[in-house]
C-alpha cells in the first residue's frame, strides 16, 4: 500500500514536474500519425478492409462542370477512377500496380512515366495512406501547431521515400483527423501546387472517411463530395487495363 | 425601314436587361475579386484595378436594372483591354441551344438556332455570302457565293455596320461585323428570312428562305453558352493523289470522337488539310489530343502562364485509334488554313503546330485573341468570362494581340467567291500536294 502511494506521489510529481515541458512541445510526427490512425478507426479495422468503391461528384464551379465519379482503389496498390462529365465523356485513370494510364476522349490514352508514374503508384498504396507505415517515408516531420482553415492542426511534414514527394498534412489538434494538405502534383504539363480542404468525415464500415474535400490549384477549385462508399467493394475487374491502352504497353 | 430594325442583340441588351436588380455590389465585387485574384499579370495590364473598382462601384450601386448593372461590369472588364473578358448574360449561358428556353428569371432568350445555311464574311465593309451548306435554305433557294447581303427583313445591314465602333485592328472590325451580320439572320427554326441581296453583277435579288436548324449538333459545356458544333470530312482526289479535307467549327469535346474517326478515315490519304477558318475556339485541352494525331513523338505547343503555375500544353502521339487498334500518328503532310475568325485555341493549335514546324499554314492572320479562360458564375446568375493565363507559342512568343501568320497570306476577295473559288484552300492544296 505504502509502495502504491509512493508511486502515485512520485507519478504526480513526475507529471507536475513535467507539466511545463508539455505545454510546450509538440508531439512527434509518428505520434500525430498514430492519434489518426486510431481516429479513423483503428488499425484492426483499416486492415479487415482490402478494398474501396467510391462513389462521388466532382465539381469545378468556375467552369460549372460536375462530374460523376466511380473511383476503386484495392490492396496493396491497385487504383481506378471513371469520371464522366457531360460533354466530354469518360475520362479513365489507373493503375493495376506496375503501369499507370491515363485516357480521356479529348486527348486519348497514355502511359504515364517517371514523376507521374511514381506519384501515381504512390497514391494507390492502399495501406500506406490509411496507416502511414515509416517505412513508406523518408522523412516524417511535425513542424508544429499552425491554424489550419480557423482549426488548429500539427502540421506534419512527409516526404515520400519512392518518389521524394513532399506533403505538408494538417492533423486536427482537437479530433486527430486530416483537415489539410498541401503538396506539389507532378504531371506532364508541369508541376502544380495543390492545396487540399477536408472535412465532413463520416464512417464507412468501421472507418471514417473526408466526404467533402476542397482542392485548390492555382486560379482553379475543385469540390469532391462522397456519396457512398463500399467497403470490400471493388471487384478484380475494376483495375483492368482499359482496352484504349492495350496497344500502349509493349510487349 | 421597320420598327424592328434595331441594333442586333449584344452582350448587355438580352432579354432580362429591364428586370430588377437585387444586391449588384455582391455581384460586382464578385467579379472584381475574382479578376484581381486569378489575372496572370499582377500589374492588370497597365490598369489600376483599384482605381476601377473605386470608379464603378457606385456605378453598380446605383445601377436599378440587370442591364444597368451589366453595363457597368462589361465596361469594368473592357478596362483591361484583352480578349475573353465578357459578361454572358444567364439567360444566353443558360438556354439549351435547340430553341428558345427559359432562364431561371423566367424571361426567354430569343431563339437563334434556325439558320439559312450560309456562311458570311465581312470584305471591303459589306457583308459577303462566304460559303453555302449543300442543301441548306440557301442553296436550295439559289444563293450564290460572293453575293452581298444588303438588308435582312427590311433592314438594311449597312446601318448596323455604320454604327458599330471605331476599331482600328481590322480583324476585330470583322468579327463585329460577322456577329451582327450572323444574328440579323439567324432566327427561329421555321420562320422566314428575307434577305435582300446583290449579286454578281450588282443586280438586287430578293430570296425567301426558311431557317433550318443549323448542321452539327447543339453542344453544351459548363457555363459556356450552347454552341451548335459541327465537324465533316471529305476526300479530295487531284493530280492522282488524295487529300482528306477536314472541318469543325469549335473546339468541344463532343466533336472529339469524330475527329478520331475522321483521322482514322484519313490514314491513307496523301494529306490532310485542316479549315479552321471561322473556328472560334472552346476547350483548350481538346488542342493537344488533335495535335497528338500528327506528332510521333511527344510535344509541347505551347505554354499557359497562370499567376503561380506555368503549364505545358503536351501533345502525346495517338497511338491508338477509335477501334483500340495501335496506329502510328499521321506522318503525311499537313496545312492548316486560318482566317480573322479563327480565334482562341485555334490559334493555340494553329500556331503551335507550325512553330513545331509539323504544318504549313494558309490563309490570313488571326484574331489574335488567345488568352486561356474560364467562364464563371457570378452572383446574380449572370456568367463572368474572363482569362485567367497568358499562352505563349513554343518559341514562347504571345499570340493575344498578335495571333498567327500564315506561312502563305492568302486573302479572301469577293472576286473569288463569285468565280466559286477558294484561294486559301486553293493554296493549301497545291502545297500538299507538292510536298
Amino acid at each position: 500500500m505504502k509502495a502504491l502511494r509512493s508511486f502515485a506521489v512520485a507519478a504526480a510529481a513526475l507529471v507536475l514536474s513535467s507539466a511545463p515541458l508539455s505545454a510546450q512541445a509538440t508531439p512527434s510526427a509518428a505520434d500525430v500519425l498514430a492519434k489518426y490512425v486510431a481516429a479513423i478507426g483503428g488499425k484492426d479495422a483499416i486492415m479487415k478492409i482490402t478494398s474501396l468503391k467510391q462513389t462521388s461528384t466532382m465539381q469545378v464551379p468556375a467552369m460549372g462542370l460536375t462530374a460523376d465519379v466511380e473511383a476503386y482503389q484495392a490492396a496493396p496498390n491497385k487504383m481506378a477512377t471513371k469520371s464522366s462529365i457531360p460533354g466530354v465523356g469518360e475520362m479513365l485513370q489507373g493503375t493495376n500496380g506496375e503501369i499507370a494510364w491515363d485516357a480521356n476522349p479529348m486527348q486519348g490514352a497514355r502511359l504515364l512515366s517517371d514523376k507521374e508514374l511514381a506519384q501515381t503508384l504512390e497514391g494507390a498504396d492502399f495501406y500506406g495512406n490509411m496507416l502511414y507505415p515509416a517505412d513508406r517515408f523518408s522523412k516524417m516531420e511535425n513542424l508544429g501547431v499552425a491554424d489550419f482553415n480557423g482549426e488548429k492542426s500539427y502540421k506534419i511534414k512527409l516526404v515520400r521515400k519512392d518518389s521524394g514527394t513532399e506533403t505538408t498534412q494538417y492533423f486536427s489538434v482537437a479530433t486527430g483527423l486530416i483537415v489539410g494538405a498541401e503538396t506539389v502534383q507532378q504531371s506532364q504539363m508541369g508541376t502544380l501546387q495543390i492545396s487540399s480542404t477536408l472535412s465532413d468525415y463520416k464512417e464507412f464500415g468501421g472507418v471514417k472517411f473526408p466526404t467533402k474535400t476542397e482542392v485548390n490549384m492555382g486560379a482553379n477549385k475543385m469540390l469532391m463530395t462522397i456519396t457512398n462508399v463500399v467497403i470490400n467493394g471493388a471487384p478484380a475487374t475494376a483495375f483492368d487495363i482499359p482496352a484504349a491502352v492495350m496497344p500502349l504497353i509493349k510487349k | 425601314m421597320p420598327a424592328a430594325c434595331g441594333p442586333a442583340a449584344g452582350t448587355v441588351s438580352a432579354s432580362l436587361a429591364a428586370t430588377p436588380v437585387a444586391d449588384p455590389l455582391v455581384t460586382f465585387d464578385s467579379a472584381w475579386t475574382i479578376i484581381g485574384r486569378t489575372h496572370w499579370d499582377t500589374t492588370y495590364n497597365g490598369v489600376n484595378w483599384t482605381a476601377v473598382r473605386a470608379e464603378l462601384r457606385p456605378k453598380a450601386a446605383a445601377a436599378t436594372t440587370t442591364g444597368q448593372l451589366r453595363a457597368v461590369l462589361s465596361d469594368m472588364v473592357s478596362r483591361l483591354n484583352q480578349s475573353h473578358f465578357s459578361i454572358i448574360p444567364r439567360e444566353i449561358a443558360d438556354a439549351s441551344g435547340s430553341g428558345s428556353a427559359k432562364s431561371p428569371g423566367g424571361a426567354a432568350a430569343p431563339d437563334r438556332s434556325g439558320s439559312i445555311g450560309a456562311e458570311v464574311r465581312y470584305l471591303d465593309s459589306t457583308i459577303v455570302i462566304a460559303q453555302i451548306d449543300r442543301d441548306g435554305p440557301a442553296a436550295r433557294a439559289g444563293v450564290q457565293t460572293g453575293w452581298r447581303v444588303q438588308s435582312v427583313n427590311g433592314c438594311p445591314l449597312s446601318a448596323r455596320l455604320a454604327r458599330m465602333p471605331k476599331e482600328p485592328d481590322a480583324r476585330r472590325e470583322a468579327l463585329m461585323a460577322y456577329s451582327i451580320a450572323t444574328q440579323a439572320l439567324a432566327g427561329a427554326v421555321g420562320d422566314t428570312a428575307t434577305v435582300l441581296f446583290a449579286d454578281a453583277g450588282g443586280a438586287e435579288r430578293t430570296v425567301r428562305m426558311v431557317r433550318a436548324p443549323e448542321l452539327g449538333m447543339v453542344a453544351k459545356f459548363g457555363n459556356l453558352p450552347a454552341m451548335n458544333a459541327q465537324l465533316t470530312f471529305e476526300k479530295v482526289k487531284s493530280a492522282g493523289k488524295t487529300v482528306g479535307i477536314i472541318r469543325f467549327n469549335i473546339w468541344m469535346p463532343v466533336l472529339s470522337p469524330q475527329f478520331d474517326a475522321a483521322v482514322d478515315s484519313l490514314r491513307d490519304a496523301d494529306a490532310i488539310v485542316l479549315d479552321l477558318r471561322g473556328n472560334f475556339g472552346g476547350v483548350g485541352g481538346m488542342s493537344m489530343g488533335i495535335a497528338g494525331h500528327f506528332l510521333d513523338s511527344t510535344r509541347t505547343i505551347g505554354t499557359m502562364v497562370q499567376r503561380g503555375a506555368t503549364l505545358k500544353f503536351v501533345a502525346n502521339p495517338r497511338r491508338v485509334d477509335t477501334r483500340s487498334r495501335g496506329v502510328s500518328p499521321y506522318a503525311g503532310p499537313l496545312a492548316i488554313v486560318v482566317d480573322e475568325l479563327s480565334i482562341s485555341t485555334t490559334e493555340i493549335f494553329a500556331g503551335g503546330m507550325q512553330a513545331l514546324g509539323r504544318a504549313q499554314v494558309f490563309g490570313v492572320q488571326t484574331s489574335g485573341q488567345a488568352l486561356p479562360s474560364v467562364p464563371e458564375r457570378l452572383p446574380n446568375g449572370d456568367i463572368l468570362y474572363h482569362a485567367i493565363a497568358d499562352f505563349l507559342n513554343p518559341f514562347g512568343k504571345p499570340l493575344e494581340g498578335a495571333g498567327v501568320t500564315p506561312d502563305r497570306v492568302v486573302p479572301l476577295t469577293r472576286s473569288a467567291l463569285l468565280a466559286g473559288r477558294d484561294p486559301a484552300l486553293e493554296a493549301a492544296m497545291v502545297w500538299v500536294l507538292r510536298e
